[in-house]
């Protein structure tokens, strides 16, 4: 039972997963007050572990190339327990999307709208995904190709810019954290960034895609993704050295630093028009994939009709999740990570490997 | 009470008189008054269901008539009858034969035909003819008889319905009928005054051909045929409007265009059921796929070789007899900012006007938005010099910035249109006199700032760069504005993302509107255009077959180099050659 039977090509469905990262490493800046100038270390120590998470998330794509997450819980699990685990993954997809609007919120109202409640921000952030959201999963990834070169562009603009800045000092001095505090920024770089990928398997069913090209198109994103998020957090070490940690928003400040005679200043802009759109296609995906799981645990073939009421659900849950920015902050360092492991490696590597054993797929595709 | 509440017949029952009824416990009195009221709602039910069905079989010019008679003078009071006894409908007696023993009308409509088709054709023929071997009976013989060998005509056809015989008077063809025969012949006499082709006013060229269409649907197919002459080029005559039975004419590559496109254009004009057709405009309202969205997703031109272009990437094109403008479908956003001058100037500067449209295009929906949000929400990121002398303007005038813009951006719209309407000296008048007092005038009396002035004449003069996308970039500019106003740049943002989820939800006749923007192979000729040589494949997505449009070819860059090496080689044959080819 295809829901949303819109198709993307396996292009689009890359460019998505690049666009996602992007968005997520844009605003991972809580890896910085944990690991200071060596976060370039943690977030290249937290690509290559997340290799192995990648190449799970991959076996399970060409395992089930028809069927979406929770199709595959139902197969792998049975009826039951396959519905108590879409259940929590519903929670969790609901979770990670108002905590993405409420960052969205909270930027914008630290950056550059004050003075606005943040609903007023939030409910328009929904309704214009909304709109993509009735055309199905087509429109929702449609633009990631032209998202992912403004990112890019505006990462390779801003390095030029600020070549006059970087001081290759600023690194000094490298491994000077405790070894504990390298494992947990590891461990938020692979469980914000790559980790929420997951959400990705409930999209490939409606990629037009080879078995083989899903491995390489996870590959690619993760190579473009993970090339950005390296060379944010170098550039920002580079230019604020180890006072990284006294902003909130580093990049930010990073950007502000642009001076080059009059003309070219204040380029920050650039930073929170990329900020928002990126953002808002993670909301959209999130939001997206949120809708399609309520729509399977309901049964409901009409899924537009749960768009604007799962919106809803999520603004009110975003506004309510957090009391203030910081404890958000914080959360992102210490429990978050915790909390989001069982669902992005655990229950996938479990349900890999029950699958391997109950020989699953193979018996279907005979 | 009764009798009280028959005096409102429109708002039913007063509830005073309901509450008394009640009260007093007057049931039979009250049930009366309810039936009443809701005998009145139904019967009004019943009429309105009436006027529905009487609405869904009007008139309509198209049925056929009976069948005609031998009489000629039953035929004739037919026709008189039904063409409503104009005065304008001629009946021309006739007399002819050897001893002029056959007797016959003409009939046609005064205006409608050509006097000398009438004489050299139809008239002198038939005086002159003497038949030479015996003389037909009067019946299908004499017709045919006459049609083949007597009328001198382009098209002569025999019709045996009166209700054809109007519809071909009404359409400027002359009909003759006998005495005695129950046929009669249609004979091809159209011929009226019409303008002929000239330069189109809408869209001016400094380099490119300088004809427009004209009204007559027949000049225009044929403008169109010069340019294509391919035996592949389909045209398909339709006849749409009850009334006003309006030639309708799709063109299109049979084996270019898309089978699919083609049968939805079809079956969209077939679904169309309407009084009459003024205008391309009604056609385009009538089968064009967001008729609620700012965009137009059904394309019009008033050149032929912007509708050949069209053509020939794989569209269907939609004449319509009585406008000089050619709608074409489908449509895509790309195409507002291509025009045909960008293919017949050389490519490089071809692509930087490209890119100045889309700069101009985001500047007039963006560019008083952008003011907005930058002077009321974030100064900062304004340059201090600059924003001393904005802070300078604002100091003294009364309203806020979204009024003042608002306010600009409406007087500039009145401006235009009456510019538009108005005859063109005293058009240019107003605008002047209008520019002159919006400009300088309310600057200096202080009602609004100079930076607003610029703001807002820096985007009436950018929207003119693109005038296909303008009503829709006139209407997103206000919406743009309101989102600055309240939530600045983030509302500007969102805004624009939302036009892009909009613009990427459209479709027209089945391929996506936004097609062309893609990263994909149709980057050749969408921001910058490349070299005619190097864009050897039509579109994506609109021609169906027939991809490929030329083979691809690198002309010699730099043919006189390879000339002299060619001439060391041949030294003793190439002057020869060139010699005998002078």
């Amino acid at each position: 039972m295809r829901i949303d039977k819109s198709r993307i090509s396996g292009l689009q469905f890359m460019f998505a997963m690049t666009c996602f990262i992007q968005a997520s490493t844009l605003l991972s800046t809580f890896i910085a007050s944990v690991t200071f100038q060596d976060s370039w270390l943690a977030a290249l120590s937290g690509s290559l572990v997340c290799l192995p998470l990648i190449w799970l998330y991959r076996s399970l794509m060409v395992m089930f190339p028809h069927q979406n997450l929770l199709e595959i819980f139902d197969e792998v699990y049975g009826p039951v327990l396959g519905k108590v685990v879409s259940a929590g993954y519903c929670w969790f997809f609901i979770t990670l999307g108002s905590i993405n609007l409420t960052d969205l919120g909270d930027f914008v109202k630290l950056t550059i709208m004050e003075e606005t409640p943040n609903v007023v921000l939030l409910i328009m952030c929904i309704l214009v995904a909304a709109m993509a959201l009735r055309r199905g999963v087509s429109l929702v990834v449609r633009y990631s190709d032209f998202f992912v070169t403004v990112a890019f562009s505006v990462l390779v603009i801003s390095i030029i810019l600020l070549l006059n800045q970087i001081k290759l000092e600023n690194f000094l001095p490298v491994f000077d954290q405790p070894i504990g505090k390298y494992i947990q920024g590891t461990h938020i770089i692979a469980a914000i960034p790559y980790g929420e990928l997951v959400v990705f398997l409930m999209i490939h069913p409606n990629a037009k895609m080879s078995r083989r090209d899903s491995g390489r198109y996870l590959l690619w994103a993760f190579f473009l993704g993970g090339f950005t998020m390296l060379f944010t957090v170098l550039r920002d070490v580079a230019v604020l050295g180890n006072t990284l940690d006294m902003f909130t928003m580093p990049p930010l400040v990073t950007l502000r630093l642009v001076n080059l005679g009059m003309a070219l200043s204040r380029m920050e802009i650039l930073f929170v028009i990329v900020l928002i759109i990126l953002l808002f296609f993670k909301i959209m995906v999130l939001y997206y994939v949120s809708v399609m799981t309520v729509a399977h645990l309901l049964k409901i073939k009409k899924y537009r009709h749960l768009i604007l009421s799962v919106g809803a659900f999520m603004i009110t849950y975003g506004l309510t999740l957090y009391p203030c920015p910081v404890k958000h902050a914080a959360s992102a360092q210490e429990t978050t990570p915790f909390i989001w492991s069982p669902f992005e490696i655990l229950i996938p590597l479990l349900t890999f490997i029950v699958a391997k054993i109950k020989k699953l797929p193979a018996g279907k595709e005979m | 009470m009764i009798a009280n509440a028959r005096f409102f017949p429109f708002s039913g029952i007063v509830p005073n008189d309901l509450v008394m009824l009640i009260k007093n416990n007057s049931w039979k009195e009250l049930s009366i008054l309810l039936l009443g009221f809701l005998f009145r709602k139904l019967s009004f039910l019943g009429n309105q269901y009436a006027l529905y069905r009487k609405t869904t079989g009007p008139y309509d010019d198209r049925t056929k008539g009976p069948g005609m008679e031998k009489e000629l003078t039953k035929n004739l009071a037919y026709l008189k009858d039904n063409l409503s006894d104009s005065c304008d409908l001629k009946v021309h007696p006739l007399e002819f034969g050897p001893k002029n023993q056959w007797s016959g009308a003409m009939v046609f409509i005064e205006g409608m035909i050509d006097n000398g088709k009438i004489t050299d054709g139809i008239l002198r023929p038939l005086k002159d003819w003497r038949p030479e071997s015996k003389m037909p009976a009067a019946g299908d013989g004499l017709i045919n008889e006459l049609a083949k060998k007597v009328i001198c005509a382009g098209s002569v056809k025999p019709v045996a319905s009166l209700g054809d015989i109007i519809l071909e008077c009404l359409s400027g063809n002359t009909a003759v009928l006998v005495d005695g025969c129950a046929t009669g012949l249609i004979i091809g006499t159209k011929g009226w005054e019409k303008r002929s082709v000239s330069e189109p006013q809408s869209e001016t060229v400094i380099r490119g051909p300088r004809e427009g269409f004209t009204e007559n649907i027949c000049n225009n197919t044929a403008l169109i045929r010069r340019k294509i002459r391919s035996g592949r080029l389909h045209v398909e005559n339709l006849i749409v409007g009850r009334r006003s039975q309006t030639d309708v004419r799709l063109m299109y590559l049979e084996d270019v265009a898309s089978h699919e496109v083609v049968a939805e254009v079809k079956k969209r004009l077939g679904r169309l059921d309407v009084d009459a057709i003024l205008e391309s405009g009604y056609i385009e309202e009538y089968i064009e796929d967001a008729p609620f969205s700012p965009f137009s997703t059904v394309g019009y031109s008033e050149k032929p070789d912007v509708i050949a272009a069209q053509i020939l990437e794989g569209r269907v094109a939609i004449l319509v007899d009585g406008t000089p403008f050619v709608l074409t479908a489908p449509m895509l956003f790309i195409e507002s900012f291509q025009t045909t001058e960008d293919y017949y100037t050389r490519p490089l500067y071809a692509s930087l006007v490209r890119m100045l449209r889309f700069v101009g295009y985001l500047i007039s929906i963006f560019a008083p938005a952008l003011y907005i949000a930058l002077t009321s929400f974030h100064q900062e990121f304004i340059p201090t010099t600059l924003l001393f002398s904005i802070a300078n303007a604002r100091e003294g005038t009364p309203f806020p910035v979204l009024l003042e813009s608002m306010g600009m951006v409406f007087a500039f719209e009145i401006l235009r249109e009456a510019g538009i309407r108005l005859p063109r000296p005293v058009g240019q008048a107003i605008s002047i006199v209008g520019a002159l007092i919006m400009g300088d005038a309310a600057v200096s009396a202080g009602l609004v700032g100079a930076p607003v002035v610029i703001t807002v004449a820096i985007t009436a003069v950018a929207s003119f760069l693109v005038p296909a996308q303008n009503d829709a970039a006139s209407v997103l500019r206000v919406v743009m504005m309101v989102l600055a106003s309240f939530t600045g740049w983030y509302g500007i943002s969102m805004g624009a993302l939302a036009v892009l989820m909009h613009l990427g939800s459209l479709n027209s006749f089945g391929v996506p509107y936004f097609n062309g923007l893609a990263w994909t192979r149709d980057q050749e000729d969408t921001i910058v255009r490349m070299p005619l040589w190097f864009m050897i494949r039509r579109p994506q997505g609109i021609p169906e077959n027939n991809t490929v449009r030329g083979r691809f070819f690198i002309p010699v860059f730099r043919p006189h180099e390879v000339l002299d090496e060619d001439s060391e080689d041949e030294q003793e044959e190439g002057p020869k050659e060139r010699g005998a080819g002078a």
